[in-house]
């Protein structure tokens, strides 16, 4: 204990003693002599530097001891230069190799690029954010080789998520986010103070991070402010406005109903008002169809549904019964994304920071939604002494958010347009949705004389009367103090924190088709991490070397409450659970976990040109058996850097590297003992009910273990030029732990088992190319481009498929089957479904009824992609710049829930048209009309039996075969223009910075296979479930610094 | 100094791991119960009873309903039949209590709800029930291998005379053990009065054994006669069982009208019932708006005749068949006295015609008093009525109809009973959706079997000839 003191003691006494230290300026100039702006000048040794200024100037001060400066700049070889005595230092730097290219990996440590055993992607700023996006995910899409964006539809808030080296359906996982060393969620990270982005891909890169990191790990380095630097401020303000851009073709000659005759009013007394005589005999139609197949819109006076509301200027009212092409387009608004930034950052000679605000308000193109984001961040750290520094990084962020986005099957809105619809509706009386009496219209209704809805509310009273709402408070961060105890040697201590609170609420108000209805939630996510990190390297001769050791905390606290009404609300409009008929549900969860870490890890260098790498780390996990909850991993790799031993013009750079790495893997809280369940809505009067659940928990449960081999190549040329870097790599998922379909008739329903072993392998190429560089023109290009595949070697025993997906598995309706399959032996992914019976040579067959013939069960493919990749062009002509980013992806197919009712229900422009006699498919076959299954009959011949259009449409109702499509594509996601103003010519010399662009997103899908959809885009990896359009952002952005 | 924080950090190290994997009892799962409550999971296996009985498709089949305006489902169109919920929920949940009732560790715990012997008797009553439902249905099912858990994730099929067997002998079993002296706790059904359990067992059977009558004429005899000396559901009783107005426990037909109006009464079914004026019909159906009279929708029509036929001219499902409290009849006296009409006549049962006439018209008057419309005048009209008459010659169909009617809202019964003895006579739908036109015969398996027990799925198939709603079942001859 008095030892303890004496060196408290002494690190407090570090804090009096004052250093000597000395100021030292100068230019720093290309070999032209033209300034250098940006360049960085760094005190060797220690953590003090500064950039030059608009005339390439720079001052820094160097402390007592230190004896050399680091002068670095982008392109430019990295110049050391010796300070002595003078206080003056003008340097000339040549452009060159930027061998010392730095990225952050594992625990934030930054390592030069070229020792690294393992494939890291950075993701420079400027390609991160080309068009202004709004979140990290969308972002990233396409940025990086093997990252593909999945679920994301534009029309949405939702921001989707990323997959690393592959949709890996068996263990496929998020990736970690990693914020300045805290795990934070993707939503928390804010674009606009963001220096840098590493994806960190397969094990070997992640091996430090642990069982969370086997999606991989986005590394996102915030802006910081730099020492001695001085004030500065940057402003960035950027608008963008999006409208619906892809829609399905839909047809524009048939109006709602099932039959092309106008049915006639007839005049009732017994029930119906003396006044109602006159409307006898006027056209009307079949209100209560929620499809189009009905009369011709020809312009043939009738009586609409919003005709039979009394009291309102059409009531009695006829109208033409006319085609409206664009109805769904106008009931879209135009959405907007205002994102408004202001920094404040510098530093002085023993502290830097950086204060960051940022607005991001936005508005979808459905009507009434609307999202607010707050984000105020504070970074700093400041050097207590020598041996001491410390430093804070806290953050804040808020969200409002509001609006009821009502996609998915049977939902209000896509569920309308692109499910059941009648295609005449005119969108402008459907937008006054609440009648005189304060009930609520629609135009699906029984009849004229019960004008209530009947299988559809109106979406705008959906979108005004139930909008939910969710509010959000994030506070995430860290704090952390770093003891210099010797030279080489530094002790580093965190607390990291993510804090998170929520509140949301959903409501039916009376008058629509769902019983009045509210519910509430609420609830935290906390997450501690205490961490500890000893660091030590040097150099010995030609050997470099550097080693850490380190332990974490990680603690989980979760706590969710929701309830929900029951029966309805006892009080008309009053929102509230108490206010339940019946007794509400509600309920109430916890989880706790914690997994504490021990691990180290080293590298060794050799002569800049022979690298090794080591770490292991073992866990200890809270969520796995007692007896079974302690693995550890090791990770080992080496690379070579073959350039160095060779001398050429033409060949610039050359290494090779290898890597193998293991990491373990838990499962979440609460999942091992066995448990009944006994939910608050399953009371039967005062006796609870409880059941046996469906899944089957496992006590002998143990830690899952994947191990990968990767193994890349990178060369560049021609002084850098042209490069490529290829990764390959194979994984072995083995003892995966899977919550595995069973057959329900065991008595459950899915059992947590440790899977044999599923092997992932794949390759990722990035190539990189300057094809024009001067000084007042640059072209930079990166190309991306990454195959995966997953095989499953092995299951549980006698088990040889695991279903991933479709009827009775997962969210979103499938009718009869359609699934799919992860199968002992072959690679995941197969679509198993419906099919048209074919003969040997692949005809469609077709039934005596003139339907095609099908037959269940059948292969329809593999909803896995052959490859993905994306684009990014960066055009630099004066102070001009052009970016743009395209993605793609070939094969794969997904399941389109819109492409089927559209056709079902008579929506779409192929139930329209000429059938292949020249007839019109809407009318009688007998007169011409109708549609033939094209294939073959029984005898061999084609089928000549033409059905009604109809008939023929709804057959292809659950034949999965018909609606699994293509999910190829080729898209230009972003493009930005931008200038960048000399506002010393422009006498604004205050200004260090002025810059505008002009931004667009979603701009082009050059090339898909049906139109009208964005492959890119949909829900689930899998298929689509009748989700809202994708839309078109333009937009501008002006950036300003101080 | 440095040898120092060393050493501290050794020994801070050394702390660390000594206790690393003792977390105490952070990952006991707090968010559910972990001590079981059998008569908890009693409640929780009789509460999915009615959710089987409502069942809409059979109603369907047997042409009591019909839908206004989505009739697909009413042309037999594609749609997912899936038993996986029933092994999944009550059946598993009553495996359990039969463990916690056998395994020597938790069985004296369990005694608060009832001797050891009679939870597991009624636990086996009621497994033997659902998986009764189920064989009717699908034919061939999973039983002697289900609900294994873990030791066997591929359960096998067993034949439908295999089942039959299975549950003839368990229910025999089981209600001789009972000892209807006791109790048991969380019975929402008898409200724990063993003596009804053990009838409901008997009545099963007896409804069982005459399901034999064409694939097993000697066994169905038998059984039956024992199954009614055994003790049967007596006069007044049925088993009933009572929803409770709340949200969460009131009748399922309720809720299907809350914000939808599909289920409209079937033509043919009205038509029969209005050709003897049957006083039932202002209970299962509502008026026609614009006439103010009863009408059935014409069967399965395609969509674009049906919404020809405005909402206000069809009966609609009778508004007090879907109160929120109106009970689901599970097994009915009725049931039973048709049953026993038809066993007389056939010989099953000694007491020749006249018996069967007895019954037969008990059975009339037990339904009419079941659906709380019983008249004694009324009710010697009716039965005199020519239509209605007891006749020898055409015995089966008489009381076949009748059992129809009966059966109203028991879908599975009435479909069951239609596909033995071919009445009442069902006109397909006019344009099925279905691949070989006619009423399906069979419900095709859940995908989950062929998705997950693919090579007992496999062999299944090869040996029924293909799993389609065609292929009959094995009783069904």
């Amino acid at each position: 204990m008095k030892r303890l003191f004496l060196a408290f003691a002494l690190v407090v006494g570090a804090f009096g003693v004052a250093m000597a230290q000395k100021s030292v300026t100068g230019v720093i100039t290309d070999q032209s002599g033209e300034p250098l702006i940006g360049a960085s000048i760094l005190v060797k040794g220690t953590t003090t530097g500064t950039v030059t200024d608009i005339d390439g100037t720079y001052n820094v001060t160097v402390p007592a001891g230190a004896t050399t400066l680091v002068v670095s700049y982008t392109g430019f070889e990295t110049t050391e230069v010796e300070v002595g005595t003078q206080t003056v230092l003008n340097l000339t730097l040549s452009e060159g190799i930027t061998l010392t290219e730095a990225v952050v990996t594992s625990l934030g440590i930054t390592r030069e690029k070229k020792s690294l055993s393992y494939a890291v992607q950075e993701v420079d700023q400027k390609d991160l954010n080309i068009s202004r996006s709004s979140g990290l995910i969308n972002a990233l899409s396409g940025k990086a080789a093997g990252v593909q964006l999945v679920g994301s539809p534009s029309a949405g808030f939702r921001e989707g998520s990323i997959r690393i080296r592959g949709v890996n359906g068996i263990t496929g996982s998020d990736p970690l986010y990693v914020l300045d060393g805290t795990p934070v969620s993707a939503s928390a990270v804010n674009l606009d103070n963001v220096e840098s982005v590493s994806v960190l891909k397969g094990p070997a890169a992640t091996a430090l991070y642990g069982n969370r990191a086997s999606g991989g790990v986005v590394v996102i380095t915030s802006k910081k402010g730099a020492k001695g630097s001085g004030l500065g401020i940057d402003v960035n303000s950027s608008s963008t406005f999006d409208n619906v851009n892809l829609l399905p073709e839909y047809q524009n000659e048939y109006g709602g109903g099932y039959d092309q005759e106008f049915i006639q009013f007839s005049y009732n007394p017994a029930i119906h008002p003396a006044s109602w005589a006159a409307f006898d005999g006027q056209n009307i139609i079949d209100y209560s169809a929620d499809e189009s197949w009905g009369p011709r819109l020809d312009g043939t006076p009738y009586r609409p549904y919003y005709s039979w509301y009394e009291g309102t200027p059409d009531f009695g009212k006829e109208v033409p019964f006319a085609p409206q092409p664009n109805n769904v387009r106008d009931f879209f608004e135009t959405g907007m994304n205002l994102n408004n930034n202001v920094a404040f950052y510098g530093g002085g000679d023993d502290y830097s920071f950086r204060i960051n605000y940022n607005n991001i308000t936005r508005e979808l193109v459905l009507p009434n939604t609307r999202q607010e984001k707050n984000f105020l961040s504070v970074n700093g750290n400041f050097d207590l002494s020598k041996l001491i520094t410390v430093s804070a990084n806290v953050n804040y962020q808020h969200t409002y958010q509001k609006g009821n986005i009502l996609e998915g099957y049977g939902a209000g809105l896509t569920g309308s347009f692109n499910q059941w619809f009648q295609r005449q509706t005119v969108i402008e009386k459907l937008r006054n949705y609440k009648n005189a009496d304060g009930s609520f219209n629609s135009w699906n209704i029984s009849s004229p004389e019960d004008t209530r809805p009947l299988y559809w509310d109106n979406p705008y009273y959906d979108l005004y009367e139930n909008a939910p709402h969710y509010y959000e408070n994030r506070l995430y961060g860290n704090f952390g103090i770093t003891l210099n105890l010797m030279e080489h040697l530094k002790l580093q201590g965190f607390i990291r924190t993510d804090l998170l609170d929520y509140r949301n609420d959903s409501r039916f108000t009376e008058g629509g088709l769902g019983t009045p209805f509210y519910a509430t939630g609420k609830g935290n996510r906390n997450e501690m991490n205490y961490e500890a990190l000893l660091s030590y390297d040097g150099v010995a001769g030609k050997v470099s070397y550097d080693f850490n050791l380190g332990a974490n905390i990680r603690r989980n606290n979760n706590e969710a409450y929701a309830a929900s009404t029951v029966g309805g609300l006892a009080i008309p409009g009053f929102y509230n659970i108490g206010n339940s008929i019946d007794k509400p549900n509600v309920s109430d969860l916890v989880s706790e976990k914690e997994v504490r870490s021990v691990y180290g890890r080293g590298s060794l260098g050799y002569d800049n040109m022979l690298y090794l790498e080591f770490s292991v780390r073992n866990d200890w996990s809270s969520a796995l058996p007692q007896d079974n909850n302690s693995y550890l991993y090791p990770m080992i790799g080496a690379s070579f850097v073959f350039s160095e031993l060779m001398n050429s013009k033409v060949f610039s750079f050359g290494k090779v590297r290898y890597s193998f790495a293991q990491v373990g893997s838990d499962i979440d809280a609460f999942q091992i003992n066995t448990v009944y369940s006994a939910p608050s809505n399953t009371f039967y009067g005062s006796l609870p009910a409880m059941a046996v659940p469906n899944t089957l928990r496992n006590a002998e449960l143990k830690p899952a273990l994947t191990s990968t081999h990767e193994a890349g190549l990178e060369m560049k040329f021609l002084n850098n030029r042209v490069g490529f870097d290829f990764t390959y790599y194979r994984d072995d998922n083995r003892d995966q732990i899977l919550n595995l379909t069973v057959p329900p008739t065991s008595g459950f329903g899915t059992a947590i088992i440790n899977a044999g072993n599923i092997s992932r392998q794949g390759v990722e190429v990035q190539l990189t190319g300057t094809p024009i560089k001067t000084r007042d023109f640059n072209w930079d290009i990166t190309l991306n481009w990454a195959k995966n595949e997953s095989v499953v070697e092995e299951l549980a025993d006698g088990l040889d498929t695991r279903v991933i997906g479709g009827s009775g598995f997962e969210g979103g309706p499938f009718w009869r089957g359609i699934s799919v399959h992860a199968r002992v032996g072959e690679e995941w992914g197969t679509v198993v479904g419906r099919a048209y019976r074919r003969d040997a040579n692949g005809n469609r067959l077709v039934g005596e009824n003139g339907l095609f013939l099908y037959d269940e069960n059948v292969e329809l493919g593999s909803i896995l992609p052959d490859f993905t990749g994306g684009l990014i062009n960066q055009i630099r002509f004066k102070n001009f710049r052009l970016s743009a980013a395209i993605d793609f992806q070939k094969g794969g197919q997904y399941y389109s829930v819109t492409r089927m009712f559209n056709a079902y229900s008579g929506l779409a422009a192929e139930t329209v048209g000429l059938n292949d006699r020249g007839g019109n498919k809407r009318d009688d076959p007998a007169d011409g009309g109708g549609v033939r299954s094209d294939g073959l009959l029984a005898n061999g011949q084609p089928s000549d039996i033409y059905l009604s259009a109809d008939t023929y449409y709804k057959q292809f109702f659950g034949l999965g075969e018909e609606w699994m499509t293509d999910a190829t594509y080729l898209k230009l996601r972003e493009v930005a223009i931008g200038y960048s103003f000399d506002t010393q010519k422009l006498g604004l010399k205050f200004i260090k910075r002025l810059d505008v662009s002009v931004v667009g997103r979603n701009l082009a899908l050059m090339f898909t296979k049906v139109k009208g959809f964005d492959p890119s885009e949909t829900e689930r990896y899998w298929y689509e479930g009748g989700q809202l359009p994708q839309t078109r952002a333009f937009g501008f952005n002006i950036g300003l610094s101080f | 100094m440095n040898k120092h924080i060393y050493k501290l950090f050794a020994l801070t190290l050394a702390l660390f791991l000594g206790s690393c994997s003792d977390f105490g009892d952070m990952n006991i799962d707090r968010n559910n119960p972990s001590t079981p409550s059998t008569a908890a999971l009693f409640t929780s296996a009789i509460r999915s009873m009615p959710g089987q009985v409502a069942s809409s498709q059979p109603l369907e089949y047997v042409q009591h309903l019909t839908q206004k305006y989505y009739t697909d489902s009413s042309r037999y169109g594609a749609s997912d039949f899936s038993y996986n919920g029933t092994y999944q929920g009550p059946l598993e949940d009553l495996q359990e209590i039969i463990k916690l009732n056998s395994d020597a560790e938790t069985a004296e715990k369990q005694l608060i709800n009832g001797s050891n012997e009679n939870q597991i008797a009624i636990a086996k009553i009621l497994q033997s029930w659902y998986f009764w439902m189920m064989t009717d249905a699908w034919g061939d099912i999973p039983y002697s291998q289900a609900l294994q858990g873990r030791a066997n994730f591929k359960p096998g099929f067993d034949d439908q005379s295999a089942v039959y067997d299975g549950i003839f002998a368990t229910l025999k079993s089981a209600a001789s053990s009972l000892d209807v002296s006791g109790t048991i706790s969380g019975d929402i059904l008898f409200e724990g009065d063993l003596s009804m359990w053990k009838k409901f067992a008997n009545s099963i059977r007896m409804v069982m054994a005459l399901r034999l009558s064409n694939v097993d004429a000697g066994k169905a005899k038998s059984e039956f006669a024992a199954a009614m000396s055994d003790g049967v559901l007596e006069e007044g009783e049925n088993v009933t069982y009572i929803h409770l107005s709340d949200e969460n426990n009131d009748n399922p037909w309720e809720d299907a009208f809350e914000t939808r109006r599909d289920w409209t009464i079937a033509k043919p079914f009205m038509d029969y019932m209005k050709s003897v004026n049957d006083p039932r019909i202002p209970v299962f159906a509502d008026k026609a708006v614009n006439t103010q009279s009863y009408e059935g929708m014409p069967y399965g029509l395609e969509q674009d005749q049906a919404g020809n036929i405005t909402p206000n001219s069809v009966s609609f499902l009778g508004e007090s068949i879907r109160q929120k409290t109106t009970p689901t009849y599970i097994l009915v006296r009725a049931q039973l006295l048709f049953s026993m009409a038809e066993a007389a006549h056939l010989g099953m049962i000694g007491g020749g015609e006249a018996a069967a006439e007895d019954f037969y018209k008990a059975g009339i008057k037990a339904s009419w008093e079941q659906w709380g419309v019983f008249d004694q005048a009324a009710y010697d009209a009716f039965i005199a009525l020519p239509e209605i008459q007891y006749s020898a010659a055409d015995a089966v169909k008489k009381i076949q109809y009748q059992k129809w009617v009966a059966l109203f809202m028991n879908g599975f019964e009435a479909w069951a009973e239609w596909r033995r003895t071919g009445y009442p006579t069902l006109v397909p739908a006019p344009v099925p959706l279905n691949q070989f036109g006619t009423i399906p015969v069979r419900y095709d398996y859940p995908t989950t079997e062929r998705d997950l027990n693919g090579s007992n799925y496999d062999a299944q198939v090869s040996k029924m000839g293909g799993d389609e709603q065609n292929v009959p079942v094995w009783w069904d001859k």
